[in-house]
């Protein structure tokens, strides 16, 4: 008998819960969360099963909306409690504060890296070598990442693939400081024939992509070049032409197979067997 | 335990030692009926997938004006309290005046002279009158006037009021309005249809462009009716009140907003 009632109760409330606004506005199209719940969902559930009763309540938590301001916090740990020194014994670092006992150190500052008059550890090793303002930084990306992309359908394969495509795509980054370096991870992943034209590439990427069936071109583009390729209309927008490409200097013509061509190019040149490469420009 | 009461449960029963509520593995209560307000219902979808909702849109006159879509990018974007939490903080801060002063012991008036002499006589040493130990001394390491705003990412604000603007359609407390007109500014218009609605004890109203002048006089004088602009749409005003009423026009002007590039 006692629980009639309570089963009554209880389909009163689930009706009046499955239908809260009826006076003032026509029922929405219910648009409720999966993580909040009142688990007796169905009342025919609790008429029935007697058992259900006690199960029902011991881990939920209702909620009367999804955000409220008593209910926000940050993640777990995106806060850490700064250190307070010398706050009393409970805090680890009352008294010395960390210091250890007496001396210098406990008194005043000493210089960092001071190592009380002997030759400290950064005079003692020595220096080496220069730093070299003509060496060329280039930005990896494996051949699996470009596969990847391809997939998911952010590079056409059927066009050239230049630096410009992959640094659209997402490949590289938004930093390419002279260019882009054709590296081999991933390369099984490669099996249709694409057409590439980066500053360098590896021996093993290169052998990947030609035994697929495609060719990576090796090009040169200087500073200005590749800012022409890379972002156009930043010269559109100061009124100046795009520059015309420039040759490699002769320290780094044999490193690469041509100059770049500007605006980017979208048809690859062929490969021709003899040496007397034009490059002619195809139609871009 | 007087929800039951209502229900028709005699006190006695609630009263006797088989209690109401017990089940014999654990003594909780059901939280629905620990709680006031009403609690949630189970959902039928699962929220925060972005996709496009539906909602019908009414007016001041409980009519049926049809229905309207809402983007899923901005209106169903998955519920991060964090984000939430920071933005309001940072809301919360940008708004303090930061007008708390002390005086250090430069800005103290008195002397500089030193009390007594150093050694000689048996009192402990003291360099000034106005040291912070003293009575009508400094304070050390006082408050001084400054600003407690700090920098927060466009893109996080943007998307912590996406996702305010979600929470509250998925709550169900999201109401779209044809328009925010009212006939007359009589606040008791107003209050009628405040209290025609169910379950709403705060309400927020967002028109868009210049508020209409009867709206802002009818709802001036009550305290839990507010309207804003759409440009004056923000995470903590929306989280203070419990219900969210839109003009069409407003809804458009905020995705609108929202779907525009953040530029430098």
């Amino acid at each position: 008998m006692l629980r009639k009632r309570l089963q009554s109760f209880f389909s009163t409330s689930i009706r009046s819960f499955s239908n809260p606004n009826i006076p003032s506005f026509p029922t929405k199209s219910a648009i409720p969360i999966s993580n909040f719940f009142l688990k007796s969902s169905n009342s025919s559930n609790i008429c029935s099963n007697g058992a259900f009763w006690g199960n029902g309540y011991s881990t939920t938590r209702s909620f009367s909306s999804l955000l409220s301001l008593n209910d926000l916090r940050d993640n777990p740990g995106a806060t850490k409690q700064k250190k307070r020194k010398g706050r009393g014994i409970g805090s680890g670092l009352g008294k010395t504060a960390g210091r250890g006992h007496k001396g210098q150190k406990a008194r005043g500052t000493m210089k960092f890296g001071f190592e009380g008059g002997q030759t400290p550890l950064r005079r003692r090793l020595p220096k080496r070598g220069f730093k070299n303002p003509f060496s060329l930084t280039f930005q990896p990306v494996g051949l699996g990442k470009i596969a990847k992309l391809i997939n998911m359908g952010k590079i056409d394969s059927s066009e050239l693939i230049t630096m410009k495509t992959l640094k659209e795509a997402g490949a590289i980054g938004k930093q390419i400081e002279d260019g882009v370096r054709l590296m081999g991870r991933g390369s099984e992943q490669i099996i249709w024939p694409i057409h590439l034209e980066v500053s360098r590439v590896t021996v093993r990427a290169k052998a990947a992509v030609e035994a697929a069936g495609g060719s990576v071109r090796k090009v040169h583009y200087n500073k200005l070049g590749l800012k022409a390729l890379l972002k156009p209309e930043w010269f559109a927008k100061k009124g100046r032409l795009l520059p015309k490409a420039a040759r490699p200097p002769p320290k780094l013509a044999d490193k690469v197979d041509s100059i770049g061509r500007l605006p980017a190019p979208t048809k690859p040149i062929p490969f021709v067997v003899n040496e007397n490469v034009a490059a002619a420009p195809s139609p871009c | 335990m007087w929800d039951l009461v209502k229900q028709g449960v005699s006190c006695s029963r609630i009263f006797s030692t088989t209690t109401v509520t017990s089940n014999s593995s654990n003594g909780e209560i059901p939280s629905d009926l620990l709680m006031a307000k009403k609690a949630m219902s189970v959902p039928d979808r699962t929220q925060g997938v972005y996709q496009d909702l539906v909602i019908p849109v009414t007016n001041f006159h409980y009519e049926d004006k049809g229905l309207m879509a809402l983007a899923g990018d901005v209106f169903d974007v998955p519920i991060r309290k964090d984000i939430v939490h920071r933005v309001v903080r940072w809301q919360l801060a940008k708004r303090q005046q930061g007008t708390h002063s002390t005086k250090t012991i430069s800005e103290v008036s008195g002397t500089g002279r030193k009390p007594h002499p150093q050694k000689g006589t048996g009192r402990a040493r003291q360099g000034s009158l106005r040291s912070p130990h003293m009575r009508g001394g400094s304070t050390m390491h006082g408050p001084k006037p400054r600003s407690h705003a700090f920098k927060l990412n466009k893109k996080v604000r943007r998307l912590g009021l996406k996702i305010a603007l979600s929470a509250r359609a998925a709550e169900g407390k999201l109401v779209i309005f044809d328009d925010l007109s009212v006939p007359t500014h009589k606040t008791k218009n107003i209050v009628n249809w405040v209290n025609g609605l169910d379950d709403s004890k705060k309400l927020l109203l967002v028109d868009d462009g210049a508020i209409n002048e009867k709206l802002k006089l009818a709802t001036q004088n009550i305290h839990y009716v507010n309207v804003l602009p759409t440009i004056g749409l923000n995470v903590y005003s929306i989280l203070q009140h419990d219900t969210l009423v839109m003009s069409r026009a407003a809804v458009n002007r905020i995705v609108e907003r929202m779907h525009t590039p953040i530029n430098r």
